[in-house]
């Protein structure tokens, strides 16, 4: 016997089972997934249907997934609109995000001078910035771009900022210890030592960029989801209304999945770690 | 003498010259053709957009020497004015009292064409749930309103016109479209407009004999619509432009009142996510009541009348929308128009 099975006897195929349950990979997660999914769309058809509520409150999903169907041609095409103001935005203030931090992390002057106007622009609603931005800019995509940059960027920044703070100081005299210079240090032991921090604001970067989006949509603009949504709600087209929120949603999810893709494959030892500590933990009975 | 074979390549060779000198001069005209953008108030297509499509798309703007490279929705009037005054189109579309109010806080814009020469505002409830037969019935309702929008002001310029005791009516802050609300009945009663939200409600209610509505222009309130709006610097640099793009609109305005089964047809080929009836009972609505009056049989479609203008400002400097009234010839002008007045 093993030093782990003194600590759990007799249990431990069952205890690595759970364990490994834990982590819940692949299938079992994605079933899951969806059959919450389908649950709740199935609780909310039912409710319409027994409630009698009228459609333009809240059509059943069956009537705003038929909606989708048959506006599928405008709802790609305006969908993909949105994805490129989107995937932009994103960019911009994903990178603007990562590069102001490692400006604010790396001389004080700059900490010390930027940050009353990162946290300005953090708390300012963005819904305030939008028109000002479509008044000056226009309705064109580059004010929309920037919208979604200026909301996207804080979580980026205040994530990466966290990460490169993380890095071990004895990381710093092993480079130091070697010959190294602080700014060898900085790009080839933070940096990559705070990527999962950087893929946790950029994870939530990510649902911000959807949400301006939408939002710039609101302020100008003929085309996209957002524009779509406002339509149909002056035009008490409700089904369409949901359709578009679906649309929206779907998008959303694919947009954030593809980061986590993202950081699947270019930060694969926080997940090998990971299930190497999960290894370790000894739940008592 | 030249036998025919001289004859012939003569003939070709002079044809030929021709055709190259026609084709020049064609392409000289297109390219001295100008070009210009169109920014309309509000966010869906509604029937009295028409004649901007028409134009467009009939050819009438380009006979004028106008090439229309941009037809841009918007997102309110008061938003339009102000792209208007800053010069980022040439033209707008926009609710000419809000203009007036835009004009009053230094916006350099001026109204050239009234479209609705009547105001297209009315209140409204369902029939069954709050009848409203007469101003006064409002008195126990309650209205959605949005305070910074035209809706407002003009529903308190119908209650100060009839007497309406506004303490006994609930004003219920709402952000537009109100028609869900009215139809759930979480308001009673709205002010909306006859010519664009009011046809889609009725749609949804299940016809107009379902709705109460009291229109502005039969309880006091006198006041223009929407109408086409320009900057001075346009005017003042371009002025026969505008010439030339008013008359093609009013042509274009002509032919959505004479024949607006066309008109719904190149909406709808603008835009098929609309409603065709709704398109033409917003027509109709603003053909019945508000595209034409005494004043634009006398003096020509879109004509301004001064007394109306007066009666405008009087509303918003009532209701303090406006602390300092403009000077009403700064506002709008008629010299476009080419009426008889």
């Amino acid at each position: 016997m093993t030093s782990r099975d003194a600590i759990s006897p007799g249990n431990t195929e069952k205890a690595n089972a759970l364990r490994s349950a834990w982590i819940l990979e692949g299938p079992t997660r994605v079933f899951l997934g969806a059959a919450t999914f389908l649950v709740v769309l199935l609780l909310w058809e039912g409710a319409v249907r027994v409630f009698g509520v009228a459609e333009y409150v809240i059509p059943k999903p069956t009537v705003a997934i038929a909606a989708l169907i048959e506006n599928w041609k405008l709802i790609l095409y305006y969908g993909w609109i949105t994805s490129v103001e989107i995937v932009l935005g994103f960019i911009a203030g994903g990178l603007g995000g990562i590069l102001l931090a490692i400006a604010v992390h790396r001389y004080l002057v700059v900490e010390a001078a930027l940050n009353p106007l990162i946290i300005f622009f953090q708390i300012i609603p963005k819904i305030a910035l939008a028109p000002i931005f479509l008044l000056w800019f226009g309705f064109g995509l580059g004010p929309k771009v920037l919208l979604v940059a200026i909301i996207a960027f804080f979580p980026v920044t205040l994530n990466t900022i966290a990460g490169l703070v993380a890095t071990s100081p004895d990381l710093g005299h092993l480079v130091q210890s070697v010959g190294g210079t602080r700014s060898q240090y900085l790009w080839r032991v933070q940096l990559p030592n705070a990527m999962p921090h950087i893929f946790a604001g950029l994870k939530i970067a990510m649902t911000f960029s959807v949400i301006g989006a939408v939002v710039g949509e609101f302020t100008g603009g003929s085309e996209g989801l957002g524009y779509l949504i406002l339509f149909s709600s002056s035009q008490v087209k409700t089904p369409l209304l949901f359709a578009a929120l679906l649309a929206i949603a779907a998008l959303g999810l694919v947009m954030y999945y593809a980061i986590v893709l993202l950081e699947y494959w270019m930060v694969p030892w926080e997940r090998h770690l990971k299930q190497h500590q999960m290894q370790n933990i000894q739940w008592p009975r | 003498m030249i036998n025919n074979a001289q004859f012939g390549s003569s003939l070709t060779k002079w044809g030929a010259t021709v055709a190259l000198a026609v084709s020049l001069i064609g392409t000289a005209a297109a390219q001295t053709a100008d070009k210009i953008t169109i920014q309309l108030d509000f966010t869906y297509i509604r029937g009295n957009y028409a004649p901007f499509y028409i134009g467009r798309d009939k050819g009438i703007f380009k006979e004028e020497g106008i090439e229309v490279t941009e037809i841009r929705l918007g997102r309110g009037s008061a938003d339009t004015s102000q792209r208007i005054g800053q010069g980022t189109s040439e033209f707008g579309f926009a609710d000419l009292p809000t203009m007036l109010a835009v004009r009053s806080q230094g916006a350099p814009v001026k109204a050239i064409v009234a479209t609705n020469v009547v105001s297209p505002l009315a209140m409204l409830s369902l029939k069954e749930r709050a009848p409203l037969k007469k101003p006064k019935d409002l008195e126990g309702q309650s209205i959605a309103v949005t305070p910074a929008l035209s809706t407002y002001y003009f529903f308190r310029a119908f209650a100060s016109a009839n007497g309406v005791d506004l303490s006994k009516v609930t004003e219920v802050s709402a952000a537009p479209p109100y028609e869900p609300l009215l139809l759930a009945g979480r308001v009673t009663a709205l002010p909306g407009y006859i010519d664009a939200e009011i046809p889609i409600l009725a749609a949804h209610a299940g016809g107009y004999d379902k709705l109460d509505i009291l229109r502005g222009e039969d309880y006091g309130y006198k006041a223009f619509g929407t109408g086409v709006i320009t900057s001075d610097k346009v005017i003042n640099e371009q002025p026969k432009l505008v010439e030339r793009f008013v008359r093609a609109y009013l042509k274009a305005f002509k032919f959505a009142i004479d024949k607006p089964q066309e008109a719904a047809d190149i909406l709808m080929a603008v835009d098929a996510k609309l409603d065709r009836n709704v398109l033409l009972d917003q027509l109709d609505a603003d053909i019945k009541h508000t595209f034409t009056n005494a004043s634009t049989e006398k003096c020509g479609l879109g004509y301004m009348d001064p007394e109306r203008w007066q009666s405008t400002l009087n509303v918003l400097v009532t209701q303090k929308v406006i602390s300092s009234a403009p000077k009403l010839e700064d506002v709008y002008t008629n010299r476009f128009i080419g009426g008889r007045c």
